[in-house]
């Protein structure tokens, strides 16, 4: 099964999107598969069951079952490459 | 880049100097405009300050310190971008809560709705930030033309 990962901001349209958009690329980039998708805040909890990652752009609280990435690094490349590191060997730990 | 995004950055819309106590003056000040060309409904001020609140949109890259607040898209009319350079930076919270606040140099409103163009065009401008020749390029510009077109210039 092709591992899910969840990105939220506010309102699930622009930030997400664009996050969501760089992350598939990314991972496409590095050989992983994925499907990332975009949700709007509302939706998180009900989107993150079956999820193996959560990529987050607002203020997180809670806590998460899965491992939660700095999506704000995705928007402005700080600590990118990073973050992308940890997903990719969160998703291909996950897969394995 | 497809016409849709290049209708998104309009010249009109590039607002210099502005004089703002805070974000949210700020915000009032752009609304107004926005009101004026018919872009936005009476609910967007107040749904712009909310979510800002909720959900802060200052973004620190080592280029520049920047802003993009926006609403959900049910308070837009017709989907636009929004730039404001203000006189002096104005402090916004960082997005996700992440480090201190953000001194915007630039605030961008994006009035996006739903559709894969206007998602691109944030990308587009996300990543003339992480460039910082393309940064002051931007910057540097005094008219909403000349913005626009440095704008389109670093868009691949």
């Amino acid at each position: 099964m092709v591992p899910k990962v969840i990105v939220s901001c506010g309102s699930g349209i622009a930030t997400s999107q664009a996050v969501a958009r760089k992350v598939s690329k990314l991972l496409r980039s590095r050989g992983v598969e994925a499907d990332v998708v975009p949700v709007d805040i509302k939706e998180l909890k009900q989107s993150l069951v079956g999820a193996t990652a959560y990529v987050a752009i607002v203020k997180t609280e809670d806590e998460f079952k899965v491992p939660v990435f700095n999506g704000v690094s995705f928007l402005t490349g700080i600590g990118q490459e990073a973050e992308l590191d940890r997903l990719v060997d969160s998703l291909t730990a996950a897969k394995a | 880049m497809s016409t849709d995004e290049v209708s998104l950055f309009r010249p009109d819309l590039v607002f210099f100097g502005v004089e703002a106590t805070d974000r949210f003056d700020l915000f009032r000040q752009l609304g107004v405009e926005l009101d004026r060309r018919g872009l936005v409904r009476d609910t967007w001020y107040d749904a712009i300050c909310d979510r800002e609140r909720r959900y802060p949109t200052g973004l620190v890259s080592p280029a520049i310190q920047v802003a993009i607040p926006h609403t959900d898209p049910e308070h837009i009319v017709e989907p636009y971008i929004a730039i404001v350079r203000p006189a002096s930076p104005v402090e916004f919270e960082a997005m996700a809560g992440v480090g201190d606040p953000v001194q915007a140099e630039l605030v961008i409103n994006l009035g996006i709705q739903r559709e894969e163009g206007q998602v691109q065009a944030l990308q587009d401008l996300m990543n003339i930030f992480m460039d910082d020749d393309a940064t002051a390029s931007i910057l540097s510009q005094t008219t909403g033309e000349d913005m626009i077109r440095a704008i389109r210039s670093h868009i691949i």
